[in-house]
């Protein structure tokens, strides 16, 4: 069973990439916990979104340089993960605090690595 | 207590709950921009305007039409919290009510504040100098009720569906002074509505505050219930209690009979509470209004004693941080206490007089005081002249 995942605003110009082995695919909550004084806890879940964070290498400098247009521009995203015949759709944006694709694949400088920060919106 | 259903008890109950908050403004839900939920705080014995602000995602620039057409400013907000029933949809209790008043727009962000009723209470006046307003010897609920309608120009319906008074509140209240036939005679030339009602409330030590539909809210406190939310250790996360003697009052004095015309009190009743006074010394207090005033010395002498029998002894007053579980009930309502450690048994009734619920947490902050619980419905309920204790 093969894994694909494909990054973009649509369908149709989306990139496709290979996650290195420290994907981390999953959802985060919003909750606020209390512990009374005889240890009694209450957890609130107000919500949750959807987060991924991988690490990337071998990314064409075309592919790399539009994953890091759309960082740049603030883009709304989508993630399709398609495993076999079903695919699932995440809406997404990429929220690095620098550039996500910025170092390049030695020995060359037509490739490039980095790691990526996706989280729902 | 809040109006809910038994269903939505049973989640403020839940150790794991999955609460749900709406912030709408007019009808539109703007939950999802929500950056910072606020929150609210209410206080029975400090007549304030409750401000709210709610801060909100303005990155797309949706919410730039309050700047640009400012007079979309002006809507009513609602803030909301409750559950998603699995069959019967969300079920929500409304916690605040109040105008949006003011925008304030910096980075991405946009800043919504509101305000409840009583602002516009504040904004207001009872008579003016060369026309004061006069009230002569009534129940003063009649005197409250005039004030809010009149010149207040809230909502006059003599029913529940009132929009801006909890009718079947301010009946109850009205009763209790009724039933004690409690009159006072009133004056007022120029003070905000909300002033004169703060005054009123105080000489007949009564609460008054917005709930959380947006009406004005009287209550004279009343008996505990069997029914009132019991607080163990196992739903506080901390617990505070501060025993004041500075709140001593065990020689009241007041003065009733009021000339306007001569700016001075023409009577003085005196009520003493001597077992206080061998422990404490001499603890005097002087209650009296220029505004309103008793008018006879029975209602006087019962007001000095009031005063003397809930601040006879220094009250103790309990701060509580807990969480949802304590949410529902009101100001001026009672709350069961426990706690082994400081020897507090369910017995006897806590009086809410402030709740602070963060919207963020979920934690709710009560504050406890016991001098508006001990023998405080002494005069509500006992006949005037007796000496009944029914708490």
């Amino acid at each position: 069973m093969s894994v694909t995942y494909q990054l973009g605003i649509s369908s149709a110009d989306a990139v496709t990439l290979y996650p290195d082995y420290d994907y981390f695919g999953g959802q985060k909550q919003i909750r606020s916990e209390h512990r009374s004084r005889s240890g009694k806890l209450r957890v609130y879940k107000w919500g949750d979104y959807d987060r991924f964070k991988f690490g990337l290498n071998w990314v064409p400098a075309s592919d790399a340089s539009l994953v890091n247009s759309w960082w740049d521009t603030n883009t709304k995203l989508l993630l399709f993960i398609t495993s076999d015949t079903a695919t699932e759709v995440h809406s997404c944006m990429i929220l690095n605090d620098e550039t996500p694709l910025g170092s390049y694949n030695e020995p060359y400088v037509d490739y490039y690595k980095g790691a990526i920060t996706l989280e729902g919106y | 207590m809040l109006d809910v259903t038994s269903w939505f008890v049973v989640q403020l109950e839940d150790r794991s709950s999955k609460p749900v908050r709406q912030f709408l403004l007019g009808t539109s839900d703007y939950s999802d921009r929500v950056l910072r939920w606020p929150t609210l705080k209410r206080t029975a014995n400090n007549l304030q305007t409750v401000k709210v602000t709610v801060q909100l995602d303005n990155a797309d620039g949706a919410l730039n039409h309050f700047y640009s057409e400012t007079y979309k400013i002006v809507q009513t907000g609602y803030l909301k919290a409750g559950f998603a029933h699995p069959d019967s949809g969300t079920e929500y209790a409304t916690l605040y009510t109040g105008e949006a008043k003011e925008v304030k727009y910096k980075d991405e962000k946009c800043e919504l504040r509101l305000r409840d009723l009583l602002h516009d209470l504040g904004e207001r006046k009872v008579g003016q100098s060369s026309a004061p307003v006069v009230f002569s010897e009534q129940i003063p609920s009649d005197i409250g009720w005039t004030l809010c309608t009149c010149y207040g120009y809230l909502s006059s319906v003599q029913s529940t569906s009132n929009p801006d008074i909890d009718y079947a509140d301010f009946q109850t209240w009205a009763a209790q002074f009724s039933a004690d036939t409690v009159t006072i005679a009133a004056y007022w030339d120029g003070q905000r509505v909300v002033e004169a009602l703060a005054t009123l409330c105080e000489q007949t030590d009564s609460a008054v505050w917005i709930d959380g539909a947006g009406r004005l809210t009287f209550r004279k406190f009343i008996e505990p219930d069997s029914n009132d939310l019991t607080i163990t250790r196992d739903h506080f996360t901390d617990l505070e209690i501060d025993v004041e003697t500075l709140r001593l009052a065990n020689k009241a004095f007041v003065e009733f009979n009021y000339s306007v015309s001569s700016d001075y009190w023409q009577n003085v009743v005196v009520m003493v509470d001597s077992t206080s006074i061998n422990s404490f010394g001499i603890h005097d207090h002087l209650y009296r209004n220029e505004n309103v005033w008793y008018c006879g010395s029975l209602h006087a002498l019962n007001y000095a004693q009031r005063k003397t029998t809930l601040f006879g002894q220094p009250p103790r007053r309990v701060n509580v941080e807990t969480d949802l579980y304590a949410v529902r009930p009101e100001l001026g309502e009672t709350i069961r206490l426990v706690d082994s450690f400081f020897g507090i048994t369910s017995g006897g009734g806590w009086r809410l007089v402030e709740q602070q619920f963060n919207l963020d947490t979920g934690r709710v902050d009560l504050e406890l005081d016991e001098a508006t619980t001990m023998n405080g419905f002494y005069l509500d309920i006992s006949t005037l002249d007796g000496d009944h204790v029914l708490l």
